[in-house]
């Protein structure tokens, strides 16, 4: 027989076990029968059947046997299963305990899954393509000046063919374009990318096929692709779709393949756009030279060499004879700018979880032990009628197994119901998280760790088995003596750690809690109510030359400051558009200070009274400095502090050390902050009048009088009385903007606070436990002081003492650990010190009245204790 | 040496059951009645063997049971051969009739 076979039967045991007895019973009613009709009554008749028979009981064991396995297997078989049925049953005896290990384990393990997970795929891997930590843009210093540009498209071919440092390069813009989707006009962003972007990604269609150098030809068909998502939403999964036609801005293309959702990953790894919907970037379309660039390092090389060589290779064919040296190259790694704000609190959330863990393991450490001390009479007489130690053990240890793999299930289920509920409730602006996944490894090593706790305390009432003086345990009954000091003291010290843990993370939501609300209160530099902004493209190929886009933008907010809805009206949006990076060099210093990044935007007059800025000095643009040759600029408080420290910086000129073209700064403004937080790291930013450079799309700010949304159809009506076919895009209420700068924060808030409360509720059943458990043992002790005199407050002061000190050890230990911890949250707080002294006495005050209230109870109980009663029972 | 034994008085145990089933099914009574009453009572089947020796057969696929209704009207387990009992049969019988021929062959010389 083998082990299929025993398992059948041991499936099937009970009924096989019934039928032999059926069948041997009816055999002897026959035997009884035919004596009956030999004559014999039905007395003897049954008697001498029996009789004849033998042992029914041997005869069935022996047909049992049949189908038993051979001993050697059957041994190890047969007494698994019996462990596995003595765990569930005693189990079952305490189901309160068995519920509450396995739900604090779970909630221990499904909370470490979930944030790990959320950390390995925003952090740890947020480029989930082969070689994506290889992966460069390349950016350039645009000669006029000391903006960041994207590099030059003429660079890109000879890049590719000679750069050695490069395993390949590509390039990709997105586009923006009218899509008929069922006869409906919609705004969409197009995915261009060259036809060697998909082979860089390792990324291959799951329909139809990829673009080839052909596509890119000019006059043969045009050729696009449907992102996954796009192609389900829009055509159903229909595998019809190859060959069929989409059209693109009155141009038609046709679908020549689908590629893999894990292809869209790329927009969001390069940090693009808004990443919120990704219909967007649902139509990918082949292109030629587009204006980003991603390269891919060949292994081992690292970014300055890779520079050197890029830059070398401009030398060789004098791409531009003006800058000898070529255009400055700067390498950029798209990893590091991806999720760079949630990084600072995830790490800091996954050290919370670690530490609910810790929590959870120690819970049920000490759970395991009270138990095993209460069992301390069963385990002693079962060792007594022979079972041996290592029976014993493995007793113990069959019960944690069976716990903790209820636990891991049972964590498994929470923590994808979890990630599901965080993916649908999460504000938009966190849409990294969107795209979190269970990680298998965490949820295995969280398990193993639940698991590893639940063997070594859960056996180690078993080791304590050997070690009793057996006579003396049965002697003594229930209220037995062994559990002795050493005992009490390591309960104390599960208590002990317990509380520490859940003063720590206490102490951190504490903060986090408070800078939040300090946040709500940050005043953030503007004032956004009533004020909407839209984006505007203008097409090439209508406004071909600045004097008309000049112009467009001169009527533009001409109309609209007519409007009755409007209040004012200006370009620019909210925050900083552009980078730019230099040495600056000052009229009065001819000393070019260090290479500094700043911040900027193009901006029209009014602009700071739209938004409502606070100017600090000077003034803002006049309409007549909206040209291109006006050099003036206003700059934040930060960069006038930084080149004019306690001057006026009104009125003072400044040049990048590379251009002759000399900036006068004509007003000061306090910087908008929409978030306290990133306001200490963000860098000076400078504004210029907005035609200087242009940038295709213009960012329109209006203040309306009343609700934006409502204002927003007369605004529609002036820009489409300008130009009917311009589409008005990202419409955005700076109110929701500003709610959204905190919405980190506040996610990192919550999440910090309901981990801390999880310790902490678990830490509390943790005293409550212990301290119920000592009233059990020390009934007898009790009963006694009772009988002596001792008044009932004596005896609550005596236990509740005896369940805070442990306590008290724990919140100082908390606390100093919490001293020490707390700076890594620093980054993370707003006007709040890690150290902030208000935040630790709250906490140690909701320390206190939790730990007292778990041993309140208890102690209650304990006055309750019938001196009578407990000195008859013993 | 006692092994041999156990052997032989299994192995004739499993042909004398054999071949009470070759006439057609039988329930576990019904075969120990036919092999008392076909050997004049001579041979005494021990049910405490009788029935091991059935599921054991069972297990080896030489006979197959269904539950039916017996002549008391009562559920029964109904044993018949399968094809390799009948198989099994033919060779335990020639294997028989040897042993007892070369045994007789023995007993009657001399």
């Amino acid at each position: 027989m083998n082990l299929w076979q025993w398992i059948a039967y041991r499936v099937s045991a009970g009924r096989i076990s019934r039928e032999i007895d059926d069948e041997l019973q009816h055999h002897i009613e026959m035997r009884i029968a035919e004596y009956r009709g030999a004559g014999l009554s039905q007395h003897d008749a049954q008697l001498k059947a029996q009789r004849r028979f033998g042992d029914p009981t041997r005869v069935a064991a022996a047909c049992r046997a049949v189908y038993r396995l051979p001993r050697d297997r059957s041994g190890i078989m047969e007494s698994l299963w019996y462990d596995l049925k003595s765990a569930v049953r005693s189990l079952m005896r305490q189901p309160s305990f068995a519920v509450l290990a396995v739900a604090t384990l779970a909630t221990g393990i499904a909370a470490s899954t979930v944030i790990f997970s959320a950390v390995n795929s925003t952090i740890l891997n947020p480029i989930p393509f082969p070689g994506g930590d290889r992966w460069i843009t390349t950016l350039s210093k645009h000669p006029g000046g000391s903006f960041l540009i994207t590099s030059p498209q003429a660079a890109v071919g000879p890049w590719r063919e000679r750069a050695h440092t490069l395993e390949a390069l590509a390039t990709y813009q997105s586009r923006r374009y009218l899509v008929r989707v069922a006869g409906e006009p919609r705004d969409q962003t197009v995915a261009a990318a060259s036809v060697e972007l998909l082979p860089l990604l390792g990324v291959k269609p799951i329909l139809g096929r990829a673009f080839i150098p052909e596509d890119t030809v000019p006059g043969q068909d045009r050729v696009a692709m449907l992102s996954e998502r796009f192609w389900r939403q829009q055509y159903g999964g229909d595998p019809g779709v190859l060959g069929t036609s989409v059209v693109l801005d009155d141009e038609s293309y046709t679908i020549i393949g689908v590629l893999p959702r894990r292809a869209d990953a790329f927009w969001v790894g390069q940090g693009n756009e808004d990443r919120s919907d990704m219909v967007e970037y649902g139509i990918w379309v082949p292109g030629a030279n587009m204006a980003s660039t991603v390269a891919k390092l060949k292994p081992g090389v690292d970014d300055s060499t890779a520079a050197n060589d890029l830059r070398q290779v401009h030398a060789q064919l004098g791409l531009d004879p003006n800058i000898p040296d070529g255009w400055p190259i700067v390498i950029r790694r798209p990893v590091e700018d991806v999720n760079r704000d949630l990084r600072t609190g995830l790490w800091v959330l996954l050290g919370a979880v670690c530490f609910v863990l810790l929590v959870a393991c120690v819970n049920v450490a000490n759970m395991l032990m009270a138990r095993g001390v209460s069992r301390g009479h069963e385990l002693a007489v079962r060792t007594a009628v022979g079972a041996g130690r290592i029976r014993v053990f493995r007793q113990m240890l069959t019960e944690s197994l069976l716990l903790t793999s209820a636990a891991t299930l049972l964590a498994l289920v929470a923590s994808s119901v979890t990630i599901g509920v965080l993916r649908n409730s999460l504000p938009p602006s966190l849409t990294d998280l969107h795209s979190i996944r269970i990680d298998s490894t965490v949820l295995l090593v969280a398990a193993a760790i639940a698991v590893a706790t639940g063997m070594l305390f859960g056996m180690l009432p078993a080791w304590h088995v050997g070690a009793i003086n057996l006579s003396a345990l049965l002697n003594q009954g229930h209220r037995s003596g062994w559990q002795m000091s050493s005992r009490s003291v390591r309960h104390g010290v599960f208590v002990t750690a317990e509380v520490a843990l859940a003063t720590v993370l206490f102490v951190g939501a504490g903060l986090m809690v408070n800078s939040l609300l300090r946040l709500q209160r940050h005043d953030p530099g503007l004032n956004p109510t009533n004020v909407i902004s839209f984006t505007v493209d203008l097409p090439e190929s209508r406004y071909s030359d600045s004097t008309q886009v000049q112009t467009f933008f001169g009527n533009l907010l001409e109309g609209l400051r007519e409007s009755p809805a409007v209040v004012r009206a200006a370009i620019g949006g909210v925050g900083h558009r552009g980078a730019a990076q230099g040495a600056l060099v000052l009229d009065e210093s001819p000393e070019p200070f260090p290479d500094q990044s700043f911040r900027m935007n193009w901006v029209s007059d009014e602009y700071l009274a739209t938004l409502g800025m606070h100017l600090s000095a000077g003034r803002e643009f006049s309409s007549a400095e909206i040209t291109p040759n006006a050099n003036v600029v206003i700059v934040d408080e930060s960069f006038a502090q930084m080149f004019w420290p306690g001057k006026n910086a009104v009125g003072r000129r400044f040049r990048f050390e590379e251009s002759e073209e000399w900036h006068t700064v004509v007003g000061v403004f306090e910087r908008v902050q929409l978030s306290g937080l990133s306001a200490q790291r963000s860098l000076p930013q400078f504004y210029e009048p907005y035609p200087t450079f242009s940038f295709g799309d213009y960012v329109v700010s209006v203040r309306t009088n009343g609700d934006p949304e409502y204002a927003l159809p007369l605004l529609k009506g002036v820009l489409w009385a300008l130009d009917p076919d311009l589409p008005m895009r990202d419409i955005t209420v700076a109110a929701e903007m500003v709610e959204e700068a905190i919405a980190l924060p506040r996610f990192n808030a919550y999440l910090l606070t309901a981990f801390a409360a999880i310790a902490l509720g678990l830490a509390a059943v943790g005293v409550y436990g212990v301290v119920s458990l000592s009233l059990q043992h020390r009934m007898h002790e009790l009963g006694v002081r009772m009988a002596l005199g001792a008044a009932k407050r004596d005896i609550f002061g005596l236990m509740l003492l005896h369940g805070l000190r442990p306590v008290f050890v724990g919140a100082v230990l908390g606390l100093v650990g919490a001293f020490g911890l707390s700076r890594f949250l620093e980054s993370l707080l707003f006007e709040v010190e890690p150290t902030d002294p208000v935040t630790y006495v709250i906490v140690a005050a909701l320390l206190g009245a939790t730990a007292f209230a778990a041993c309140y109870l208890p102690s209650l109980r304990a006055c309750r204790v019938d001196p009578v009663e407990v000195l008859r029972n013993q | 040496m006692t092994k041999a034994r156990i052997d032989l008085l299994q192995g004739t145990l499993a042909m004398l059951i054999l071949k009470s089933l070759e006439r057609g099914s039988c329930h576990g009574y019904q075969i120990a009645r036919i092999i008392e009453q076909a050997t004049d009572d001579v041979l005494i089947v021990e049910e405490g063997s009788l029935y091991p020796a059935l599921h054991r057969m069972q297990q080896r696929g030489w006979v197959k049971a269904r539950w039916g209704l017996s002549e008391n009207n009562r559920k029964a387990k109904y044993y018949e051969l399968t094809e390799e009992g009948r198989a099994q049969l033919d060779n335990e019988t020639a294997e028989w009739e040897r042993y007892a021929g070369a045994v007789g062959r023995m007993l009657k010389s001399g």
